[in-house]
């Protein structure tokens, strides 16, 4: 290729499929719109179909570009920036989104997806706005497509000799969270698209009454969730990739994120009144145009280059300016259908009390607009005191902390309270019963804490300086306020149920959370929002300190060995020795240290700084983070003097190495103790939990509650719903926990495969056999089952020197004895490596799938026994069901009530779901 | 005037007051951002309690370290357009800090009487006409952006989000 004039077939078709998808959108737009106005069936349906017509398009030059990066045709600019052919293959496919181009791209790709999925769904429900709604999705299209095709172009080729290798994508980035973060948080930006296109189309056509607003909270939950889901990943990517020890810091970027999070989250609360009430009409379609506005917003914050970031793209005015006109425009338009159609959404009716749920909406409201307000002002401030007074001006994270604490305190006491106020009006008697429990477990867990962690009376300031608030035990206290709420919700929901049905509780509980999705789920996301606060309080008690150990231990005398010792907290760190390691990317250099705690040594990690060859300059810092979780002991001496506070409710220890002297092994050591963090990671996950209950569509639950032909049916539906269920919320515990440090990190073989120098790297298969037997075979060191692959201890490495010597034997004239150039002789190999570990090691305890028929047996009965369970409490459903249909019409009155009964527990004016 | 148009006035009031409360007490807390000589153009005294940024670079010669009890502390002279200011940091530094190198350095002025002993451990003589120095919690050295594009990347001394 090198001497050719560069000619790109990748590039040909993928900028083809982007020029033909622009005349398809702008089509779309015109015929959606015109289609509506005119009333022409004909017209509208040429709009849909030109939409999933665009759609396809996109997807094929998204495959084409992918196809160049993973073929490495460095004739495309793009692809010769982001990628390199070193590089391993799934961040070939993730350099995609790794610069602007490929980014702008993800989002027309990701949009044009969900259009078609929300069209699809909807297009026969509003016929007569449908045209206004793809009209509405085609000029976003047209936009993003516009930027790609005019200045943005991912499949510009070079017009002259093109490079041989790529330049290779940001080191930063080549992390398995920068994987899924920046997806799933364009996949949030994006659905906030889609109920401002059916707004729009209300608005347009003038079809204002509540039915576009179902379709609306669909696609806004859709868009909280995913927002929530990509922020807190990119909170995990900064917490294990840039090691300062924290997950948010308040940068741009993922503020960017945040603003949109919080006023869908006020639409999807003040949505429930416009439901209820007839409320609010306006406020709601506000909020869906200004969602969708900082959608648009944010991206241009962080695209167009306006404010400095650790993952913005560079300053660029003319994109700048693009962005400013599109933005104007979505103003103009939407604010002034608004005012156009201002009469049609007058509301009904007007607030009755104080003490009404819908007046704690509101405050909701106010107090989330007002969280978006300040974040976009702070976020801004450097960018508006530049145009005021020319010098540039920026708060600090402790700042933004100061500001967001009260405000999230207050969210998080609307998150306990409101579920407790009756619609309308609260009764004195009503407020009692209902305020009693949570004010109960509130008082007794400040008490709690004040007797046993005096250390929570701390005051720190909020707002002012000299305003100063015990915040972590209103914090607490609130935190438990909510959870008792949420709690007494639940248990008083399930009671009445109970007693109406006459099912157990289990069964009452499955029936009112499905009965009632966007009730109970919502108060399953508000249980994540008290248990992320919880994970929130610990940073007032996070600790950091810097060492400077001028020898590793292993270079010391004995004696001297306590000067490479420090304490810190709980624990005792001992630098152990410095490891320098190269591989074909990489300069890693990896400082081995042991913790301590109470004198036992309980773990070792490997803080370590990778230089990539390709990235000139500044390396990038792995972190070793150690879990430290469970009640514990904290020895000071001899003595057990307490239980700290960070170890009760779990806490990191993370390690950084910060700078290092090769030649003197002198090593830089940052340390943190990060109390509380998993409760992060866990609440989120309760919150996206709550979220999917939400969204579980009525068709699953109608299925679920139309009696089956059998009973093994029924149970099998709901056995398939829970297993789903459980699948989705253990894949999303696998990504987010902490607990299991991910294979990427410094390791003992630390991260460098066969390179390095510790027990793990020793004696690393070489080949497929070797691989597949050593993963097969358990360590015999006491370890807690470990195959010898992955176990790091010394033994391991011997046993897999043993595996070796085995599968290299040659007979008496020299010949190999297993050939491992076939399939059939591979195998042979194999199983006689395995046979000849169970004879020396005297049984097969050594193998990790024991080849006796019996040890089927029990994860047999195990799965036969859950199933058999799951057949039981689907039998109970169901005779709960034939029991009420055959009961006396003296009863059937009680069954009625059962349809109601919710609407009695809290005074609902209608039915909610 | 019914009660709910009242209730919305005064929300909308104390929004507002509150609001312009906000915006004028930030510019009053917010980091400031200086060069050496423009910071030495100030009255010194009004500037102590606020978290500045100083940006200058480091006079040849200047930087003194030591560790001691496992802690890395060292000094430096931070200079533009002819101004000088000493600086106090202790841990980390980033990878790029060295003679002539470009740095960006945060913390507080403090009165040079006060890191007297520090001076003293690390060998230095404070200057005479230096009533004030920096004590830096964090370096940064600007570095030429990896990222290709003509922004100027700054380096941290410790991994940071900003």
């Amino acid at each position: 290729m090198n001497n050719v004039t560069p000619f790109s077939p990748i590039s040909l078709v993928g900028t083809i499929a982007l020029l033909a998808a622009y005349v398809v959108a702008a089509w779309s737009v015109a015929a959606g719109i015109a289609g509506n106005a005119r009333k022409s069936g004909r017209l509208v349906n040429s709009s849909v179909y030109g939409l999933y017509g665009f759609a396809a398009l996109v997807v094929l030059a998204s495959v084409m570009l992918i196809y160049g990066m993973v073929t490495h045709d460095y004739t495309i600019k793009y692809v010769y920036e982001v990628s390199d052919t070193t590089m391993e293959t799934w961040y070939k496919v993730t350099a995609f989104w790794g610069g602007l181009d490929g980014s702008l791209l993800l989002w027309v790709l990701v949009l044009a997806l969900f259009s078609t999925v929300a069209i699809a769904v909807n297009h026969r429900r509003h016929r007569d706005m449908i045209g206004y709604v793809v009209g509405t999705i085609m000029v976003v299209q047209v936009f993003f497509l516009s930027l790609l095709i005019f200045t943005k172009n991912p499949f510009t080729p070079f017009l002259t000799t093109p490079p041989i290798e790529g330049k290779g994508l940001n080191p930063l980035l080549q992390n398995y969270w920068m994987v899924i973060h920046p997806p799933s948080l364009y996949t949030g930006f994006v659905a906030a698209t889609i109920p401002f296109a059916f707004g729009i189309g209300a608005l347009a056509s003038g079809r204002l009454d509540d039915l576009w607003l179902g379709s609306v909270r669909v696609w806004m939950l859709i868009c909280f969730g995913f927002l929530s889901l990509g922020l807190i990943l990119g909170g995990r990517w900064a917490y294990e990739e840039l090691g300062w020890g924290g997950y948010w810091a308040w940068d741009p970027v993922e503020n960017a994120g945040f603003i949109p999070w919080f006023t869908a989250t006020a639409f999807l609360h003040s949505a429930i009144i416009q439901e209820q009430r007839g409320m609010m009409k306006r406020w709601n379609m506000l909020l869906v145009i200004v969602t969708f506005f900082f959608t648009i917003f944010g991206t241009f914050m962080t695209r167009a280059g306006i404010v400095q970031s650790v993952h913005a793209f560079g300053e660029d005015n003319v994109l700048a300016l693009q962005f400013v006109a599109f933005l104007v425009l979505i103003l103009v338009v939407s604010i002034g259908l608004l005012v156009y159609r201002s009469n049609k959404l007058a509301s009904r009716v007007q607030f009755d009390s104080f003490f009404s749920r819908e007046f704690a909406f509101l405050v909701n409201n106010w107090i989330l607009l007002a969280c978006a307000f300040v974040v976009l002002f702070l976020t801004m401030l450097p960018t508006i005191s530049e145009a005021l007074d020319g010098s540039r001006m920026a708060v600090g994270v402790e700042y933004f902390n100061k500001t967001m604490t009260p405000l999230g305190l207050l969210l998080l006491f609307l998150a306990g309270a409101a579920p407790l106020l009756a619609w309308r009006k609260t009764t004195r008697d009503r407020l009692h019963t209902q305020f009693l429990w949570p004010a109960i477990a509130a008082g007794a867990t400040v008490l709690g804490m004040v007797l046993v962690f005096p250390e929570t009376t701390h005051l720190s300031p909020i707002f002012l300086d000299f305003v100063k608030l015990p915040v972590t035990l209103i914090n607490f206290g609130l935190v438990a306020f909510t959870v008792a709420s949420i709690a007494q919700e639940y248990w008083r929901g399930v009671g009445v149920r109970r007693r109406q049905s006459g099912s157990d509780a289990m069964t009452s509980l499955v029936g009112l959370v499905l009965s009632k999705r966007r009730k109970y789920g919502g108060y399953i996301v508000h249980l994540g929002i008290a248990v992320m606060f919880w994970g929130f309080a610990g940073k007032a008690y996070e600790r950091m300190l810097d060492r400077t150990i001028e020898k590793p231990a292993a270079a010391l005398a004995e004696k001297d060995r306590s000067k490479a010792r420090f304490a810190f907290g709980e624990y005792e760190f001992e630098y152990e020795r410095l490891i320098h390691t190269s591989d074909d990317h990489k300069d890693a250099v990896t400082a081995e240290v042991s913790i301590f705690h109470a004198g036992k040594k309980i773990d070792m990690a490997y803080p370590a700084k990778w230089d990539y060859h390709k990235g000139e300059g500044q390396a990038t810092t792995e972190v070793a983070i150690v879990v430290r979780a469970g009640v514990v002991d904290v020895v000071r001496g001899d003595t057990v003097v307490a239980r700290e506070l960070g170890e009760v409710f779990g806490n990191d220890v993370y390690l950084v190495l910060t700078g290092y002297d090769l030649d003197a092994g002198l090593a830089n050591l940052r340390v943190y103790i990060n109390p509380h963090i998993l409760w992060v990671w866990a609440g989120i996950m309760i919150l996206l939990l709550g979220t999917l209950v939400c969204l579980i569509p009525q068709t699953v639950v109608d299925r679920l509650s139309r009696p089956r032909a059998t009973r093994l049916g029924r149970a099998a539906d709901l056995s398939v719903v829970i297993a789903l269920a459980c699948a989705a919320v253990l894949g999303l515990a696998n990504q987010a926990h902490a607990a299991a440090p991910p294979a990427e990190h410094a390791q003992a073989g630390m991260g460098m495969g066969a390179d390095g120098i510790g027990y793990a790297a020793m004696n690393r298969p070489a080949n497929a056999t070797q691989e597949r037997a050593m993963k097969e075979l358990l360590c015999v060191c006491g370890c807690a089952r470990e195959d010898i692959f992955g176990c790091k201890c010394g033994t391991a490495a011997q046993l897999r020197r043993q595996v070796m010597d085995f599968l290299a034997r040659v007979d008496d004239h020299g010949k190999p004895v297993f050939d491992l150039t076939t399939q059939a002789g591979r195998d042979v190999a194999y199983e006689a490596v395995l046979d000849d570990f169970v004879k020396t090691y005297g049984g097969e305890q050594v193998l990790a799938t024991p080849r006796t028929k019996f040890s089927w047996l029990l994860p047999s009965f195990a799965v036969l026994g859950g199933l058999g369970l799951l057949v039981a409490v689907g039998r109970r459903w169901i005779g709960r069901g034939t029991a009420v249909a055959a009961t006396p019409p003296g009863v059937a009155a009680a069954v009625a009530e059962d349809e109601s009964y919710a609407d009695k527990l809290d005074d609902e004016l209608a039915d909610t779901d | 005037m019914n009660r709910s148009t009242l209730g919305k006035f005064v929300l909308t009031a104390a929004v507002a007051v509150g609001g312009i409360a906000f915006v004028l007490r930030s510019s009053a807390n917010a980091e400031r951002y200086f060069h050496v000589e423009e910071l030495m153009a100030k009255e010194l005294p009004e500037w102590t309690g606020k978290e500045l940024k100083i940006q200058g670079t480091v006079v040849t010669g200047s930087i003194q370290e030591k560790i001691a009890n496992q802690e890395t502390q060292r000094t430096f002279l931070l200079q533009s357009k002819g101004k000088r200011i000493r600086v106090f940091n202790a841990g980390p530094k980033p990878d790029t800090f060295k003679d002539e190198s470009e740095v960006v350095a945060t913390g507080h002025l403090v009165p040079a009487g006060d890191l007297k002993p520090t001076a003293g451990a690390l060998q230095v003589a404070l200057e005479s006409d230096m009533p004030y120095v920096l004590q830096s919690s964090e370096l940064s050295a600007k570095c030429p952006s990896k990222y290709g594009d003509k922004r100027v990347d700054l380096q941290p001394s410790t991994p940071q989000y900003k």
